[in-house]
C-alpha cells in the first residue's frame, strides 16, 4: 500500500498537495477532483480531515486524519440576486469577499468574525461559527439556507434551498452546520442576508459595560455588534450601533458618548477589535444564560471574546468532556451518514 | 391489537388516556389533509414524558408503528394515522412548566396551545414569535415538528429558530433530554435537526422556546390595490428596497369576501382586488423610518388607498381575519385544499398569476392568501371530497402549481411540510442521493423506520438505502 | 328509520376541519379527545350521514356529552350552526331511541311532564328545595308575573315580558326585578300566563315534538298581546338561554309551514333584557335613577360573566357590560375567560355531575383571582350553577342575576 502522500499526488497532481504540519494537504481544484478524493479515502481506508484555511485546528489536527483536504480552492459566488436577499457561493469563497460583495448592494452578512480574509464559509459552518452580531441575528445555523456537500464516500447531495422560508424534506443542512465536517464536505452554501443599515456607529468602552448589555437587552438600543473583549485587568466592550439615521441619532443620544466612529472607520473598528479579542486556532466555547454571564466573566482567562451568552475562549487542551445525553445518537448518525468512517472526527 | 399489548397501555394511561371504540376513533382518521384517511388502530393520550415513554417502550417491543398528533391542525397529512398503526395525541399534555422571565424562555409540554403561552406570558411584555394561522388551535409539539412559520416569521423566523431545547422520547422508549437552554449545540444540533422532522424521529414531549420581547410600537398598515398584480409587484419592490416590516401578507378578493362574511367580519375593504396587509415594529424611530421606506413604494405601486390601523382592537380583528381565512372559505365549498409552496421573491407577480391560471383551466376555483414577504403562496382551492373527479382535478392543479413553483427556483413547502401530500414531488426536487442521506439520517434514530412511516420520504428512496 | 337521515347533512359540509373550534371547547378541553369536540362531533355526523358508522351507544354518547355552550360558533370562521347541527342529530336520535331505558325515562318525566306543566314543575322544585336543597339558590322563590306593571314615570313603550318556567318556579325575585328595572326605564311590562315554558330545554335536547307544540303556544300567546297599533309587543327574556331559542325559533319548523313565519316574526321582536336596557331612552331613564348606597358599595368589586347563550349564540357581550358601567361606586373587574362555559347548560350538570364540577373548578379560579365580591350573570342554569359553586367553595362571593343589582341601583 502506497503511502498518502503519494496516492493524493496521482490522483490530482504534486502541485496540489502540500503539507499542513505532518499531514499531506491536499487541495482539490474543483468539485469533481474533491470528490474523487473521497473516493479514494473510501477505497483505501484513509481518514480526511476536511477545513478550509485550517484556523481552527491547532491541536486537533495532528489526531487520526491521514491526509487533510482545503476546500479553499473552490470559491466564488454561485448566485447572488440582490432583490432576492439571498447568496449562494462556493465553501472556499472568504466571508471577507462576500462580505465587499453583499455591502455594495446594501446587505448584512452574518456572521461577523474575526480574520474575514482568513476564514471561508464552508469553515465557519462547519465550525458552526456565529459572529460578534450575535445578539442582534442570532447563531449562524439559523441562517443557513441550504447546503451541497460531499458526503465521505464522494456522493454529492443537498438539503435547504436558495428561498428564505423552507421546510421541504429534513434540515439536514441543521446536521451538518458546526458538525467539524465529521459528517461531510460542505461545497457550496446559501445564507439569508439581511438588510445594512444607513448609519453605523462605534464605540468602545473600558469595563464590563453593564449597563449596556441590560440597555440593548430590553431593546432601548438595537447594536449591530455587541461584544466583550479581555484586556489587562479586566474587560472592554465594543458596541456597533446601525440603522437609520434617526434610529442611531436616537441610540446615540440615549448612551451619551462622544469619541465615536461613523461609516467606514466604524466597521474598522469593529473588525479590529473582533482580531484583537477572538483567539486565534482552536478555541473552547463556553455559554450561560444571560443572568449567569457576570460568573461566566469571572472564569475567563486569557485571550476571550464574549458574545452575550457565548464566551469564545482559549484553553490550553481539549476541553472537559462535559454530560452528553445525546452522544450515542451523534455516533449513529455520522455512522449513518460516513459508514466507513472516511472523515475525521475532531469534535 | 394485541390483548397483551392493549392491556399494557391501558395500565400505563387508564381508561381516559386510551380511545378504544371504533365509534371514537374514527374522528381521528385524518388531519387538516382532510382527504387522505386512515382509520388508528388506537389512540394514546398520555400525560407527561414518562407515560409517553412507558407506552412508546412497549410500542417498540411489538414493533407498531407511531404517528404523533398535536391538534391535528397540520394540511400536509403529517398526522394522518397509518395502517395497522396507533396515533399519540398530545392533547392531554397541556402544561407550562417554567417561565424564566429574565433569561425570555419558557419550558412547556408539547400539548400547550401556541396562543396559551403567547398568553401567558403577556403580561411579563413577552410573547412567542411564530404565529401560524391555526395558533388559536395548533399545538406547539407540532409546531415544531412541522417547523411551523407563520406571518410573522417574516421578521422573527420559523419555529426553529425559537426552539431552545427538547425532551425528545426516542422511537425506543428513551428519553432523550435536551432541555437545557442552549445558545449552540453541544455537539450535533439534534435539536435543529429534530425540528421540522415532521415527527419521523421520535416524540417531543418537552420544549424550552424562545419567547420574544413585546415591541413598544406596533403598526398595521392596510394597502389597498386594484389589482393583485400591483400588490404582489409592491411585494417585490419592498424586498429590494431592503424594507424589513415585521410582517407582509397579501389576501385577494374572494378571500376578502369570505373573511367579511364570516364571524371574523375584519374591516377589510370589499372593494380593493387585493389587500396588502403590513406591520411594522420596534421603537417609535425604528417604526417611523420604516414607514418613510415603505409609504412612497407602495403608493407609487398604485394603492389606492393607504389606512393604518386605529387601535389595538382593530389591528386584533384584521389579523384575526388574515389568520381565519383558511377557516372562511369554507362558505365557498365544503372542502378546501391550501397548497403551499415557496417562490423566488422577485418573482411573486409571475408565478400567482400562473397558479391562477392553473386552476382556472381546470375549472377550479382559487383564492389567494399568503405570506407574500416570504415568498410563501398559498392559493386556496375550493372543491367537494366526494366528487373523485373534481378531487382529482384539484390534485392535478396543486401537481402543476409545485411545477411551476420548481421551474421558477422555488420549493414545495414554506410552512406546511410534506407529510403524505407532497411525497410524490419529492423527486421532483431530490435526488436519489439526497433523499438517501435524508433516509439514512432518519435511520440512524429509527432503524425500523416505524415513526410516521410513509411520509416525506418517497418509500423508493428509502428502500435503495437498505439494498 | 335510516339512521342517516337523523344528521342535517347539507349544514355538516360548511365544516372544513380547520379546527379553529377546539381550544373553545369544554369537553376538548377537560378530555383531550378529538370526538369529544366540536370538530370531531361533526366528523361522527357526517361520518354516519356518508354511512361510515352506526348511530350506536357510543355515538349517541358523544353527542350527549356535548355542553351546547356553542362557543364554537363564536370562532367558527366557516359559519357553522353547532347549536342547529347538534340539536337536529338530538331529535334524530330521540326518534331512533338509541339511549338507555334509565335515560328515556328520566327524558320522558323532564320534558313531556315537568316542562309542559306549571302545576308539576312546580311540585317538583318544591321537592328538590326539600331533597337537594344544595343545588338550588340560596334565596329560590316562587312568584308569578302581574298581568300588567305600569311604567314608572312617563311611559315610553309597553313590552311584554317572559316569566319562563325554571325563572318563575326559582327565580321569582328576578322577575320581579327585572319587571321593575323595566318599569323604571319607562317600560309598561306586560306577562301572561299562556306563555310558560319556550321549550329550549327541550330543542337542545332533541324533544323536538315538545319544543315544536311549546313553540306553538309562545307564538299564540305572544301574538295576542299588541300596542296601539296593533302590532305585537317585543317580547323581553332575562334568561340567555330562553332569549337565545326565541331568536332562532324558526328552525323548528319547515319553510313550508306557515308557523315557520309566524316563529320568524317573533324572533325579531325578541330581546335580551340588557339589549332593550342599553337602548335610549331606557338607558338614560334608567342612568338617572342610579343612586351610590352602602348595600351597592358592599357589593363593590362585581365581575359579568358571559352566559354562553347570549354572548354565544346571540352575540349580546356589550350591552350587559355598559349597564354595568352605569352603577355608581361599583369597580368592574373583569373574569379570566368571562366566555367560556361553567358547566351547567340545563340538565347536563345532573347527567354529567362530575365534568360540569371539573369545568366549574375552572371558573372558581378565575373569580378568585379576580378577587370579585359579586358575580353577575343572567342566566337561571349558570345562576344556579355558579350558587352552588360559591357555597362549596366557602367564598365570599354574592351571586346576582343583572336584573337584581340594576334593581338595587335604581331602588328609591
Amino acid at each position: 500500500m502506497s503511502d498518502p502522500r503519494t496516492l493524493l499526488e496521482r490522483e490530482i497532481g504534486a502541485a496540489q498537495v502540500s503539507s499542513l504540519g505532518a499531514l499531506p494537504l491536499a487541495e482539490p481544484r474543483d468539485e469533481e477532483q474533491l470528490c474523487a478524493l473521497l473516493r479514494l479515502a473510501t477505497r483505501e481506508h484513509l481518514c480526511v480531515l476536511p477545513l478550509g484555511f485550517g484556523t481552527k485546528l491547532a491541536w486537533r489536527a495532528s489526531s487520526v486524519a491521514d491526509f487533510a483536504l482545503t476546500t479553499r480552492a473552490l470559491s466564488g459566488i454561485v448566485e447572488y440576486e440582490p432583490d432576492e436577499g439571498v447568496i449562494t457561493a462556493r465553501a472556499g469563497t472568504t466571508l471577507a469577499h462576500l462580505r465587499a460583495r453583499t455591502a455594495a448592494e446594501r446587505h448584512w452578512l452574518t456572521p461577523f468574525v474575526a480574520r474575514e480574509e482568513r476564514t471561508s464559509l464552508g469553515g465557519a459552518i462547519s465550525a458552526g461559527q456565529s459572529g460578534l452580531d450575535r445578539l442582534r441575528f442570532g447563531p449562524l445555523r439559523h441562517h443557513v439556507l441550504g447546503l451541497r456537500v460531499a458526503l465521505g464516500d464522494g456522493t454529492v447531495v443537498k438539503s435547504g434551498g436558495r428561498l428564505v422560508k423552507n421546510v421541504t424534506g429534513y434540515d439536514m443542512h441543521r446536521l451538518y452546520t458546526g458538525a467539524h465536517g465529521s459528517l461531510c464536505v460542505v461545497l457550496e452554501a446559501s445564507l439569508r442576508l439581511f438588510s445594512a443599515p444607513r448609519r453605523y456607529a462605534w464605540l468602545q468602552v473600558p469595563g464590563e459595560g453593564r449597563e449596556w448589555l441590560e440597555a440593548a437587552w430590553r431593546g432601548a438600543i438595537r447594536p449591530l455588534i455587541l461584544a466583550l473583549g479581555r484586556v489587562e485587568n479586566g474587560w472592554e466592550l465594543g458596541v456597533l450601533l446601525g440603522g437609520a439615521e434617526e434610529v442611531v441619532a436616537e441610540e446615540l443620544a440615549l448612551v451619551q458618548h462622544a469619541a465615536t466612529l461613523e461609516g467606514e472607520a466604524a466597521l474598522t473598528a469593529a473588525r479590529t477589535f473582533a482580531n484583537t479579542h477572538t483567539p486565534e486556532g482552536a478555541c473552547t466555547r463556553l455559554e450561560c444564560l444571560p443572568t449567569g454571564l457576570g460568573e461566566l466573566l469571572s472564569r475567563a482567562r486569557g485571550r476571550c471574546l464574549v458574545l452575550p451568552g457565548v464566551v469564545t475562549a482559549q484553553i490550553e487542551g481539549a476541553p472537559p468532556a462535559a454530560e452528553r445525553p445525546q452522544r450515542t445518537l451523534d455516533r449513529r448518525i455520522k455512522q449513518a451518514l460516513d459508514p466507513h468512517g472516511v472523515l475525521a472526527e475532531v469534535g | 391489537m394485541d390483548p397483551g399489548l392493549l392491556r399494557g397501555l391501558r395500565e400505563i394511561l387508564g381508561e381516559a388516556g386510551l380511545v378504544e371504540r371504533r365509534n371514537q376513533r374514527v374522528p381521528y382518521e385524518c388531519d387538516g389533509l382532510a382527504f387522505a384517511r386512515q382509520l388508528p388502530e388506537l389512540v394514546l393520550l398520555p400525560r407527561n414524558t414518562d407515560e409517553t415513554a412507558r407506552c412508546m417502550r412497549l410500542l417498540d417491543e411489538a414493533h407498531v408503528p407511531i404517528v404523533a398528533r398535536g391538534a391535528g391542525t397540520g394540511l400536509s397529512g403529517g398526522a394522518t394515522p397509518v395502517e395497522h398503526g396507533v396515533l399519540i395525541g398530545t392533547s392531554r399534555m397541556r402544561a407550562i412548566l417554567e417561565i424564566d422571565e429574565r433569561n425570555r424562555f419558557a419550558r412547556v409540554q408539547a400539548g400547550v396551545v401556541n396562543v396559551d403561552l403567547s398568553h401567558a406570558v403577556e403580561q411579563l411584555g413577552l410573547f412567542y414569535a411564530p404565529d401560524p394561522s391555526s395558533q388559536k388551535a395548533c399545538t406547539l409539539g407540532g409546531n415544531v415538528a412541522e417547523n411551523s412559520g407563520g406571518p410573522h416569521c417574516f421578521r422573527h423566523g420559523t419555529t426553529t429558530r425559537h426552539v431552545l431545547g427538547l425532551v425528545i422520547v426516542t422511537p425506543q422508549g428513551e428519553v432523550l433530554d435536551l432541555s437545557k437552554a442552549r445558545a449552540e449545540p453541544e455537539g450535533l444540533d439534534l435539536v435543529g435537526f429534530f425540528t421540522g422532522s415532521e415527527g419521523m424521529l421520535g416524540v417531543a414531549t418537552e420544549l424550552t422556546l424562545r419567547l420574544t420581547q413585546t415591541p413598544p410600537v406596533v403598526e398595521t398598515w392596510l394597502a389597498l390595490f386594484r389589482e393583485l398584480d400591483e400588490a404582489c409587484e409592491c411585494v417585490s419592490d419592498l424586498i429590494r428596497a431592503r424594507a424589513e416590516p415585521s410582517a407582509i401578507e397579501i389576501l385577494d378578493q374572494l378571500t376578502i369576501e369570505a373573511v367579511e362574511a364570516s364571524v371574523l367580519r375584519a374591516g377589510y375593504p370589499k372593494e380593493a382586488g387585493a389587500v396588502l396587509l403590513l406591520e411594522l415594529e420596534g421603537r417609535e424611530s425604528e417604526v417611523a423610518a420604516q414607514a418613510r421606506i415603505l409609504e412612497p413604494l407602495v403608493r407609487a405601486r398604485g394603492a389606492f388607498e393607504l389606512r393604518r390601523a386605529r387601535d389595538p382592537a382593530e389591528r386584533t380583528r384584521l389579523w384575526a381575519g388574515r389568520k381565519g381565512a383558511y377557516g372562511a372559505m369554507g362558505r365557498v365549498a365544503p372542502d378546501l385544499y391550501v397548497c403551499d409552496a415557496v417562490v423566488p421573491r422577485r418573482k411573486l407577480r409571475e408565478l400567482v398569476r400562473e397558479t391562477t391560471a392553473i386552476c382556472e383551466a381546470r375549472g377550479l376555483k382559487v383564492a389567494n392568501v399568503f405570506h407574500a414577504g416570504d415568498g410563501n403562496l398559498h392559493p386556496n382551492i375550493s372543491y367537494d371530497r366526494r366528487d373523485k373527479e373534481e378531487l382529482a382535478r384539484v390534485l392535478d392543479a396543486g401537481d402543476a402549481i409545485l411545477k411551476a413553483c420548481l421551474a421558477a427556483g422555488g420549493t414545495l413547502s414554506g410552512e406546511h411540510g410534506i407529510g403524505l401530500e407532497k411525497i410524490g414531488a419529492m423527486e421532483w426536487l431530490f435526488t436519489r442521493e439526497d433523499l438517501a442521506a435524508m433516509c439514512r439520517a432518519r435511520e440512524a434514530w429509527d432503524p425500523e423506520c416505524r415513526m410516521n412511516p410513509g411520509k416525506l420520504i418517497p418509500m423508493r428512496a428509502c428502500m435503495e438505502t437498505r439494498t | 328509520m335510516d339512521a342517516r337521515t337523523i344528521i342535517d347533512y347539507a349544514k355538516s359540509l360548511d365544516c372544513v376541519h380547520c379546527g379553529l373550534c377546539l381550544n373553545t371547547c369544554p369537553t376538548y378541553r377537560l378530555t383531550g379527545r378529538e370526538p369529544s369536540s366540536p370538530r370531531g362531533r361533526i366528523h361522527l355526523m357526517r361520518s354516519l350521514a356518508e354511512g361510515e358508522i352506526q348511530a350506536d351507544a357510543d355515538f349517541a354518547h358523544e353527542m350527549d356529552f356535548c355542553l351546547l355552550c356553542r362557543h364554537c360558533e363564536s370562532v367558527c370562521p366557516s359559519g357553522v350552526k353547532f347549536g342547529a347541527l347538534m340539536e337536529h342529530t338530538r331529535a334524530g336520535l330521540a326518534a331512533l331511541e338509541k339511549r338507555p331505558l334509565h335515560v328515556r325515562l328520566a327524558r320522558a318525566i323532564g320534558f313531556g311532564v315537568l316542562l309542559r306543566d306549571r302545576g308539576a314543575l312546580s311540585l317538583a322544585a318544591a321537592l328538590a328545595r326539600v331533597f337537594a336543597p344544595a343545588r338550588m339558590p340560596l334565596r329560590a322563590e316562587r312568584a308569578y308575573q302581574p298581568t300588567l306593571t305600569p311604567a314608572e314615570g312617563e311611559r315610553t313603550s309597553a313590552v311584554l315580558m317572559l316569566e319562563g318556567c325554571v325563572m318563575s318556579e326559582i327565580f321569582g325575585g328576578v322577575n320581579r326585578a327585572t319587571a321593575a328595572v323595566l318599569a323604571r326605564a319607562g317600560c309598561e311590562v306586560r306577562a301572561t300566563p299562556q306563555l310558560f315554558c319556550c321549550g329550549s330545554l327541550h330543542a337542545h335536547s332533541g324533544e323536538s315534538s315538545g319544543a315544536r307544540a311549546l313553540a306553538r303556544e309562545a307564538i299564540e300567546a305572544s301574538e295576542a298581546l299588541c300596542d296601539e297599533r296593533g302590532a305585537p309587543l317585543p317580547l323581553v327574556s332575562n334568561s340567555a338561554g330562553c332569549g337565545a331559542h326565541l331568536k332562532e325559533l324558526a328552525a323548528l319548523f319547515e319553510e313550508a309551514d306557515p308557523w315557520h313565519a309566524r316563529a320568524a316574526a317573533l324572533s325579531a321582536r325578541t330581546l335580551d333584557f340588557s339589549q332593550l336596557l342599553a337602548r335610549e331612552p331606557q338607558r338614560s331613564l334608567l342612568a338617572a335613577r342610579m343612586r351610590a348606597s352602602s348595600e351597592l358599595a358592599e357589593l363593590s368589586p362585581i365581575a359579568w360573566d358571559d352566559p354562553c347563550h347570549l354572548c354565544h349564540a346571540q352575540g349580546v357581550r356589550r350591552e350587559p357590560r355598559a349597564l354595568l358601567a352605569l352603577l355608581p361606586g361599583v369597580t368592574r373587574v373583569e373574569l379570566a375567560g368571562s366566555e367560556d362555559c361553567c358547566g351547567s347548560a340545563g340538565a347536563w350538570s345532573l347527567t354529567h355531575a362530575s365534568e360540569s364540577s371539573a369545568l366549574l373548578e375552572g371558573k372558581l379560579e378565575a373569580l378568585r383571582a379576580s378577587g370579585a365580591r359579586t358575580l353577575v350573570t343572567s342566566n337561571p342554569g349558570c345562576h344556579m350553577q355558579w350558587d352552588a359553586g360559591v357555597r362549596r367553595a366557602g367564598l365570599d362571593v354574592r351571586v346576582l342575576h343583572l336584573a337584581e343589582l340594576l334593581e338595587l341601583a335604581t331602588r328609591n
